[in-house]
């Protein structure tokens, strides 16, 4: 009996699990057919994209340094902001229920506005270029960081919290050497983390104009200048692999 | 110098209340020891002195102050004469023992002297002092935790000594540590006791060692006092009063 209930039920999920996924694959058009014809895209790219046009290097080299600058302001800043939020949005720091819900909201507000939203908003109002897009990482990112400080607060151990008050200290003593030093690793691993994932959304937002190597290579894509192209693809492999290397060094090494 | 009445305790309203009618006065120099059995509000009640926890009646009375009346800054003084030491210590892990042990001297500084590690020559040396009163001298650059359990428990009776206490709580501060440990940790605070004259309220799991180290013993049992005598009279027939 229980036997047969576990097979019908085994059956029912599999069932589901491939309705899902025919329907998602309608969804996409998926089709063999087309999908054989990935072949004309490595051709395409054997004869158009090569050789690279080195000309541009310079260009192309000082367009990833500002890429590069634009998730760099998008970090920290975020992350100075979102500290102190942190702690209004921690259900143990919080001076009143009020803020706390209030903060709560606004954080959750900004972690679900993606980065590209943000920027297509600032863009009309602060002009294109890295400002905006370094303005629209910011404020994603408060939201990102902000719920995850908050709950590296409230999960902070409470024995040398209880101590540091008991001694006559302050709150703000308090959440100085009780919460901050526990919490500070996590906190410099996630932010190099999302440093990371802020060059490769930098990139994107350079699509809709919010300047960086991601700007000139959809430039480039739409005069159809792929021999630049493959000069700006290449260079942004370069970065993306590096700083992933070097960020996660000092996560696992340094931290 | 410490003098409760009718102290009452409960988590909440859905629950039976953890403390009940605690009657308890402690004079001052005297080392009193709490018996009781896991679950018996021992914990409770120590937090309830020095106000990390909060009663829902009775009264608390410090040199004929009353404490549940103190706010916050005549609260933080108030705690300054009353240390604190815990079963796990709660100590700060990453930071060195003398910035451990400078902990201590937050009720009486400001939050940028804080902050900014900016103690006087005064206050470096009372800490200095307190790490060479437990045996920790030249410790002071230590990681906490690279520290045993032991010493680790020797950087929290430095802690509460550098806050220049009357008295000193304890909440199971043996507990955590193998029996011979636990004996050299007792035999520090009575001569603590004894040399210094602070007053000591802490609670022991293990009975021989409360016996050879109080001078009075305070059974405690479903949040009542049930035996509140010399450690000389507790026969069997009490201890079965505690513990049954
Ligand atoms: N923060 C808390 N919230 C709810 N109940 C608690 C809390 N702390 C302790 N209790 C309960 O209060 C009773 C007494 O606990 P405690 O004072 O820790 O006893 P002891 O220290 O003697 O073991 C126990 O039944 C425990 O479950
Ligand atoms: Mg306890």
């Amino acid at each position: 009996m229980d036997l047969e209930n576990k097979k019908v039920k085994t059956v029912l999920i599999i069932s589901l699990i491939a309705i899902v996924h025919l329907w998602s694959l309608r969804g996409v058009g998926f089709d063999l057919r087309r999908l054989l014809k990935i072949g004309n895209t490595i051709e395409f790219i054997a004869t158009r994209w090569f050789p690279p046009d080195w000309s541009i290097l310079n260009k192309v080299l000082g367009e990833a340094i500002i890429t590069l600058q634009i998730a760099i302001v998008g970090t920290s800043f975020s992350l100075l902001v979102a500290l102190p939020l942190s702690f209004l949005a921690a259900k143990n720091t919080t001076p009143w229920e009020g803020i706390y819900s209030l903060v709560r909201g606004f954080l959750s507000f900004l972690r679900s506005v993606p980065e590209i939203v943000f920027a297509l908003v600032l863009i009309p109002a602060l002009g294109l270029g890295p400002f905006a897009g370094a303005l629209a990482l910011i404020f994603h990112n408060i939201g990102v960081l902000g719920k995850l400080i908050s709950e590296k607060i409230e999960a902070a151990d409470k024995g040398s919290q209880e101590a540091i008050l008991s001694v006559g200290a302050s709150n703000l003593s308090v959440i100085t050497f009780g919460i901050l030093p526990q919490i500070m690793p996590d906190i410099l691993s996630e932010t190099f983390y999302r440093f990371e994932v802020n060059i490769r959304a930098s990139l994107i937002l350079g699509l809709i104009g919010a300047g960086g190597i991601g700007q000139l290579l959809f430039i480039h894509f739409r005069i159809f200048a792929y021999q630049k192209v493959l000069v700006d693809t290449l260079i942004i492999l370069i970065m993306v692999i590096g700083i992933d290397y070097i960020s996660s060094l000092i996560r696992t090494k340094v931290i | 110098m410490l003098a409760i009445e009718s102290l009452a305790k409960r988590y909440s309203k859905k629950e039976d209340y953890v403390l009940k009618d605690i009657n308890l006065e402690v004079k001052q120099g005297e080392f009193v020891v709490i018996l009781g059995t896991s679950g018996a509000g021992k914990s409770t009640l120590i937090r309830c002195i020095n106000r990390l926890i909060e009663p829902n009646s009775g009264q608390l009375y410090w040199y004929e102050k009353n404490i549940r009346k103190l706010k916050k800054n005549d609260l933080r003084r108030y705690r300054r004469d009353v240390g604190m030491i815990f079963q796990e210590y709660n100590l700060i892990e990453r930071l060195s023992v003398l910035t451990n042990v400078l902990v201590g001297r937050f009720g009486y500084l400001n939050y940028l002297k804080i902050l900014l590690q900016n103690y006087s020559e005064g206050e470096i040396k009372l800490a200095q002092e307190a790490l060479a009163r437990v045996g920790l001298a030249g410790y002071e650059t230590a990681k906490v935790r690279d520290l045993s359990g032991g010493q680790r428990q020797r950087v929290g009776i430095a802690r509460a000594l550098t806050q220049e206490p009357r008295l000193i709580l304890g909440d199971e501060p043996v507990s955590s540590l193998d029996p011979v440990t636990a004996e050299k940790i007792m035999s520090l605070l009575t001569e603590i006791n004894q040399k210094q004259k602070i007053t000591m309220l802490i609670s022991i799991h293990n009975v021989e060692l409360a016996k050879s180290f109080a001078n009075r013993i305070i059974g405690i049992k479903h949040g009542k006092i049930v035996y509140n005598d010399s450690p000389d009279n507790l026969n069997k027939k009490m201890l079965e009063r505690i513990y049954s």
